[in-house]
């Protein structure tokens, strides 16, 4: 299927980048021209109820009086589609980066989880509005129930939840069904079958009683294991489940709100196998509409939400039900500069701004010029839960044994000049834990203390920057695992700095897989990352130096020190709290002083937002958040470009 | 086959070659153009090489934030600029209005670097790779070639199925899997150029030393009981040597475009300005105007191109009469 | 004659063999020699030392090359054997070798070499470690299995290598290895874990060469899509740009080289050369971020990106026209000019006819033959796409799809486009041939 058709329909829009201004069409506005569904009269009763519509068609066709029926049904389906044309859609369009399918346990990059959090559900979620950042429930019906020693979660669930319709539901005639807490069960066991390589089986191993050796168990027999139960995940009725902990987990409700258990019907993985990364079957707000990997996806309204009265008040307007949005477009555009003249037009409705386009955007008190505030946008700032970073590797000879080494970098490290370059995108950064994150520390401004950087380096054993060796500057190489533009002209902004106190950076550049591959056999000197967080935690940025999570773990810069990973592992079993905090802070104060990282900076989500869009608030956890957003067609019509 | 008597082949002398070329008005253009891009590769490496010897920056790399996006000093009224500074003069006028001009002539980028040392570094990257993948695929393609049209045979067939697989491969897809396993760099550029176009020089030279082996003068130097080797690359490659200056000329304009092209997609030249890293950076700004890195490089690649691509029909009408771009 | 015909496309399609087997070859050795395995790409930044492992396994990635009874595992990393050697025993008090000799690390006791998890149950492993005793040293490498020692091997005197094979038990328990050195001192260089493969055919090349056979191309890393499939749906949206500016560029560019050949040497023919010239010195870059910036964004002629109707083709399909053009207006010049200097254009002017009769009626049939071999041989590449014009216009074509592989390390998607390319290459080649012989009688098959 070449045009990557989901359910057998074409894309009902045909056209909606091309250009306004000489597509006498266009009238109404260069988005919501073509919003007529085109009934296309061969494959008539193909649309969204009626999912089992592919080989029923055939049957039909078979029939003379079936053309009959057909006809009906078109003219029926053609009014309805125009009536609905009156109320106007709102439709979303935005960019997306290239996801690998819609399988849940199989997907660890943002935009696939971005896509895949659109049709699936899971237990918890990170609350739209709150911040700090807290998990409620989605399918859950509350909280957990914890008992006493903490080890054994009982999770209800909530009733009357039912999963998209689907042909794989053959029981129901394509009709979805209703979804219950064994379903979770057989999601747990998905995600730990082997065969599904899933990335998320690290964050649940060890952790759940019984999860490993059904892993092993499926290792040993691929063929009879989902059979077998796994002590520690359980289903005491249709709507409770029971999660049995090894050891107290302060962070589950974070994990558990996380994509890899995400609610997955076994009939669909029946049906479909392996080409379930085409078809998702899910709870959640939208269904996929059509997916064009590498150009396009399109996602619906899910009807069972309204139909099944599952009623999902909006955080900011209680009246309004969710989702707000009829339809979500999303392009592979990949190319920034593309991207931003495609925004400029107004094609699309959201936009980061990259650095090159920052000053023309944004005027230095951190507001909208005046040019682009008159057309509507919105600006939204945010500092982001991440941590961008030089990791130095510590199994190096010459930086790994050489504190005053890495502390000279740390003091040469202009935060002034940085600042100037990223415009305010950035906040300076004094360790790993990101701003709105328990233990953050305000990173320090001014120019670096260059006298400073030059007696550790003298300290160090590299006077004015000189290697005794050789007789000429220290030579230190800096890998990176892109090309982009903006990395490129930052690095040779850093090596500037360094060669101030007399270092000589080399950067050398790979493509991310040999990056990451380099890293992993401890072939790099220093490198740059940025790490973001899987969920608001400190556990998860503090593991990063774990000595036993060195290459090829998430300790890329190989720390190891029997201090810090003591505490590492009496903060893992405590709670967030007062107990916790003298841990992480001392933590802290063991990282300024070793600086196995050069602490960059923490990114600033900027984002612009054209007039017509309504409800949106920028969120580090955004998966599954789409059912927020809102669209209003009226005003796009009057105000785009 | 040829009607042509043995001595019209023969390659010219150099001195026959660059009297044939003076001669005419175009190629004389040509190969000024030529001269001044060899002079600034060689002033790009001039410096690249001073700083590496003094172990400092370069000042091509040297960074100034307070001097981004800077236009080309005729834009920023130089000479106005003179007399705001203090000039009362005419002469001082002229004066500071030049020392304007010579700042930033041809404006910054953003990171306040000079757009003109860039470009001349760009030409530096350009000819190193126009000469050096010239230098791998050249010697790989007339040495296979010469084997295979004289030896014929086991040899022959070899070497033909070593070239039809290299030229079954899609060209430019090679290339970028060869940089790409290279590694990012120079390097990979160079070996990914190199090992994929000696195809065409080596399948010219396999079918003209075909032509060649039963010649006369070939059996007459057999006869005489002369190696085959002492043959093939005495007396028959300086007859078949036009097709390698032919090809050289072909290809360096091909390599520079190549490299701008892998550069462009992030695959070349790494940290250094090279022509196409230029592009990729200029084009994020055009949309707001700032047109002159983006202009001033398709100028020089242009510039550069142009006068190869016409000397290199100047060349081919002066060495070999038969492929001659007939205009008379 | 029929019989002929058939024999030799025969023949020719026995020689195609060796061809496509070199082709084969060298996208094997390019990629699997140098390429690695993807599995920290595939599984993520969270994934462990034993998921990477599992994934090396199934893909085959842990395999050698072409031979061999001994895969690779991640159980120990041998990678750079001084940083990870210097790193694990920091601060133990472990003295270190000269540099140059690879890091020996020098023991004079007992020393744990770390696994990074439990091994496979049930499967056969093998130490091979190099090592140098002083003299009158002795030192042993030990295996245990919960601490019941089950395995041990003797360094030899001076320097040498020791090995030791082990099985681990069907039921996992945990497994550890000493080095311990009852006197004197051993210099450790590369210890090596291994792990035993069923068979020695079981290699990279064999898991590709039969997965080839069955035309499974394998998964791309970066999407986790079947190969197949993306090459499927990346075909339509390249041939829809490929198709039209082959079409639109031969034919703009033989007439051109008609109006040429019919006023050589006039200035219209003078005109087309120059500009010809110059066309060929634009670089193609160039074209294309401009044609963006410009006629789409700035004057708004065009849509700036997308694939969604045939407006969206119109302008990649006049750069690729225009970007071409003037290498192909010269080339069939040429071929034309060259036609005009033979014997026959003078006998036909001698016999009377005029220039438009001997153009079209000799020149053009006889030019014929050049023509559409070059034309059959640009076939093969109208699949390849163009790289930056599908990249840069957002159609979703084999080109976009190859510069996404290049760039996220896709092999498996790299090498199919590459083969499938040198398939259509070799049948295009012999598809020009038969034309030759079909438009030109003279050319014999044989």
């Amino acid at each position: 299927m070449p045009w990557g058709k989901v359910d057998g329909r074409m894309p009902l829009v045909p056209s909606i980048i091309q250009g306004s201004e000489n597509d006498p069409e266009s009238d109404s506005g260069p988005h919501l021209m073509k919003a007529i569904p085109r009934v296309n009269p061969r494959l008539p009763v193909v649309t969204e109820s009626d999912p089992s519509a592919g080989p029923r068609t055939l049957r039909i066709m078979s029939r003379p009086s079936a053309w009959i029926q057909i006809w009906v049904r078109t003219i029926v389906i053609g009014w309805v589609s125009l009536s609905q044309l009156k109320a106007e859609e709102s439709v979303f369009y935005s960019e997306a980066s290239r996801i690998c399918g819609f399988d849940p346990v199989r997907v660890v990059d943002v935009a696939s989880i971005l896509a895949i959090g659109k049709i699936y559900e899971g237990l918890y979620q990170v609350a739209y509005q709150d911040r700090p950042y807290r998990v409620e429930p989605c399918l859950a019906a509350a909280l957990p129930q914890v008992s006493a020693d903490g080890l054994i979660l009982t999770i209800p669930l909530r009733p009357g939840i039912r999963f998209q319709d689907d042909p794989c539901f053959k029981e129901l005639g394509g009709r979805g069904r209703e979804m219950t807490a064994e379903d979770f069960v057989y999601a747990f066991k998905r995600l730990a079958d082997p065969a599904n390589r899933s990335p998320g089986f690290g964050f649940f191993r060890g952790r759940l009683k019984g999860l490993d050796e059904f892993r092993a168990r499926m290792e040993a027999d691929p063929a009879g294991g989902y059979g077998s139960s796994i002590s520690g995940i359980t289903a005491p009725d249709r709507q409770t489940l029971r999660l049995e902990l090894t050891r107290p987990w302060p962070q589950a409700l974070w994990v558990l709100s996380m994509h890899f258990t995400y609610v997955v019907p076994p009939e669909a993985v029946a049906y479909y196998g392996d080409n379930i990364i085409y078809h998702p079957v899910g709870t959640g707000p939208f269904r996929l509409a059509a997916w064009r990997p590498n150009y396009r996806m399109e996602f619906v309204r899910n009807p069972e939400w309204q139909r099944e009265g599952r009623f999902e008040p909006h955080p900011d307007d209680v009246r309004q039900a969710q989702p707000l949005l009829d339809r979500v477009v999303q392009y592979v555009i990949g190319d920034p500069s593309t991207q931003w003249m495609l925004f400029l037009k107004g094609r699309l409705d959201v936009s980061g701004i990259a650095r090159d386009q920052w000053d023309a955007v944004v005027t230095p008190e951190g507001e909208l010029q005046p040019e682009f505030a008159e057309r509507g946008w919105r600006l939204y700032r945010a500092p982001a839960s991440d941590i961008s970073y030089i990791g130095m590797n510590y199994d190096d000879p010459v930086l790994g044994t050489n504190r005053y080494l890495r502390q000279a970098l740390s003091a040469a490290f202009d935060r002034d000049l940085w600042g100037k370059f990223f415009g305010a995108r950035i906040l300076p950064a004094a360790g790993p834990l990101p701003p709105d994150i328990e233990g953050y520390r305000p990173g320090r401004t001014g120019p670096p203390d260059l006298d400073r950087a030059r007696e550790l380096l003298a300290l160090a054993g590299y006077p004015g920057g000189r290697d005794p060796a050789t007789g000429r500057r220290l030579q230190l190489s800096l890998d990176l695992g892109s090309t982009d533009p903006e990395v490129r002209e930052a690095v040779e902004l850093l090596v500037d700095f360094m060669a101030r106190v007399g270092i000589s950076i080399q950067p050398s550049y790979y493509n991310w897989p040999v990056f990451l591959a380099r890293i992993e056999r401890g072939d790099s000197q220093m490198f740059w990352l940025s790490w973001l967080a899987d969920y608001p935690d400190p556990e998860n940025f503090l593991q990063l130096f774990y000595g036993p999570n060195a290459s090829p773990g998430v300790n890329r810069s190989n720390f190891r020190d029997p201090a810090y990973d003591r505490d590492y592992e009496a903060m893992m079993v405590l709670p967030p709290g007062l107990e916790r905090q003298p841990v992480i802070a001392r933590m802290m104060d063991r990282l300024q002083e070793e600086s196995p990282w050069l602490f960059l900076h923490h990114r600033v989500n900027a984002t612009v937002v054209q007039p017509w869009v309504t409800n949106w608030r920028p969120h580090d956890f955004p998966y599954g958040l789409f059912k927020y957003y809102g669209v209003d067609p009226a005003v796009r019509r009057r105000r785009a470009p | 086959m040829t009607t042509l008597t043995e001595n019209s082949e023969m390659t010219p002398g150099l001195r026959t070659l660059l009297r044939r070329l003076w001669g005419e008005r175009r190629a004389r253009w040509c190969l000024a153009a030529v001269a001044i891009f060899v002079l600034a590769a060689a002033y790009g490496e001039g410096v690249y090489r001073y700083a590496q010897w003094r172990d400092e920056t370069p000042g091509y790399q040297k960074t100034n934030l307070s001097e981004r996006y800077l236009p080309p000093s005729p834009f920023r009224d130089p000479f106005g600029q003179a007399r705001r500074a203090g000039a009362q003069t005419v002469w001082q006028i002229t004066v500071g209005g030049l020392q304007a001009l010579a700042h930033h002539p041809l404006g910054t980028d953003n990171l306040g670097r000079d757009v003109f040392q860039r470009l001349v570094q760009g030409a530096r990257i350009a000819f190193l790779v126009g000469v050096v993948t010239a230098l791998i695929a050249i010697p790989i393609g007339a040495l296979l070639g010469c084997l295979a049209g004289y030896f014929g045979g086991r040899t022959d067939d070899v070497i033909v199925w070593l070239y039809s697989t290299v030229a079954s491969m899609p060209g430019l897809l090679f290339i970028l899997a060869i940089a790409l396993v290279v590694g990012k760099g120079l390097l990979g550029v160079y070996l990914g150029i190199g090992l994929t176009t000696w195809v065409s020089l080596c399948r010219l030279m396999r079918a003209e030393v075909l032509k060649h082996r039963d010649r006369p003068y070939v059996v007459a130097a057999q006869a005489l009981g002369l190696g085959p080797m002492r043959i093939l690359f005495r007396h028959i490659l300086p007859n078949v040597f036009h097709l390698v200056i032919i090809t050289f000329s072909l290809r360096f304009p091909a390599a520079v475009g190549t490299e701008v092209f892998l550069s462009f997609l992030g695959i070349g030249v790494q940290g250094e300005p090279s022509w196409g890293v230029m592009i990729s950076n200029a084009r994020l700004r055009l949309w707001q105007g700032m047109w002159w890195e983006m202009t001033f490089v398709t100028l020089a690649i242009f510039a550069v191109v142009l006068a190869f691509n016409l000397l290199g029909d100047a060349l081919r009408d002066a060495l070999d009469p038969r492929l001659r771009v007939r205009d008379n | 004659m029929k019989s002929d015909l058939a024999r030799y496309i025969g023949r020719r399609l026995v020689q195609m063999i060796p061809t496509l087997l070199g082709v084969i070859l060298v996208t094997f050795i390019l990629f699997n020699v140098v390429g690695g395995s993807p599995a920290t790409q595939v599984l993520g930044k969270s994934a462990g030392v034993r998921d990477l492992d599992d994934y090396d396994r199934q893909r085959g990635f842990d395999r050698p090359l072409f031979w061999g009874a001994w895969a690779k595992t991640r159980l120990f990393n041998s990678g750079q054997w001084g940083k990870i050697a210097s790193g694990l025993w920091r601060g133990e008090g472990l003295e270190w070798g000269e540099r140059e000799d690879g890091f020996p690390l020098k023991v004079r006791r007992q020393v744990v070499l770390p696994l990074a998890f439990d091994p496979v149950p049930g499967t056969r492993y093998r130490w091979e470690i190099d090592g140098q005793l002083t003299p009158g040293a002795t030192a042993e490498l030990v295996c245990l299995e919960g601490g019941r020692e089950i395995g041990r091997q003797n360094f030899p005197e001076g320097a040498g290598r020791v090995r030791l094979d082990f099985t681990t038990p069907p039921e996992s328990r945990s497994m550890s290895f000493e080095i311990r050195v009852s006197s004197g001192m051993v210099e450790l260089k590369m210890p090596i874990l291994r792990r035993a493969l069923p068979h020695p055919w079981d290699s990279q090349l064999y898991y590709y060469l039969a997965h080839l056979v069955r035309l499974d191309f394998g998964e791309s890393v970066s999407t986790h899509q079947k190969v197949s499939r993306l090459l499927l749906d990346g075909l339509g949206p390249s041939l829809a740009l490929a198709i039209p500016i082959f079409l639109i560029s031969l034919t703009v560019s033989v007439a051109l080289a008609l109006l040429c050949a019919y006023t050589r040497d006039r200035w219209p023919d003078r005109v087309i050369v120059v500009t010809a010239v110059a066309l060929m010195s634009i670089n193609y870059l160039v074209w294309i971020v401009l044609g963006q910036y410009g006629p789409a964004y700035r004057w708004g002629w065009f849509p700036i990106w997308g694939f969604e109707s045939w407006r969206n083709l119109v302008l990649p399909v006049w750069i690729g026209v225009l970007s071409g053009l003037g290498t192909h207006v010269r080339f069939y010049r040429t071929v034309m000019l060259d036609e005009i200097h033979r014997d026959y254009v003078r006998t036909a002017f001698a016999k009377g006819l005029n220039e438009r009769q001997v153009l079209f009626g000799h020149v053009l049939k006889n030019a014929a033959v050049p023509i559409i071999t070059n034309a059959v041989m640009a076939i093969p590449f109208l699949y390849t796409g163009n790289l930056l014009l599908e990249s840069f216009f957002g159609i979703p074509g084999l080109g976009g799809i190859s510069v996404n592989a290049i760039n996220s390390s896709d092999f498996d998607v790299i090498r199919a486009v590459v083969l499938i390319g040198a398939v259509l290459y070799v049948t295009a080649n012999l598809v020009a041939d038969l034309c030759y012989a079909w438009v030109d009688p003279r050319v014999r098959l044989g």
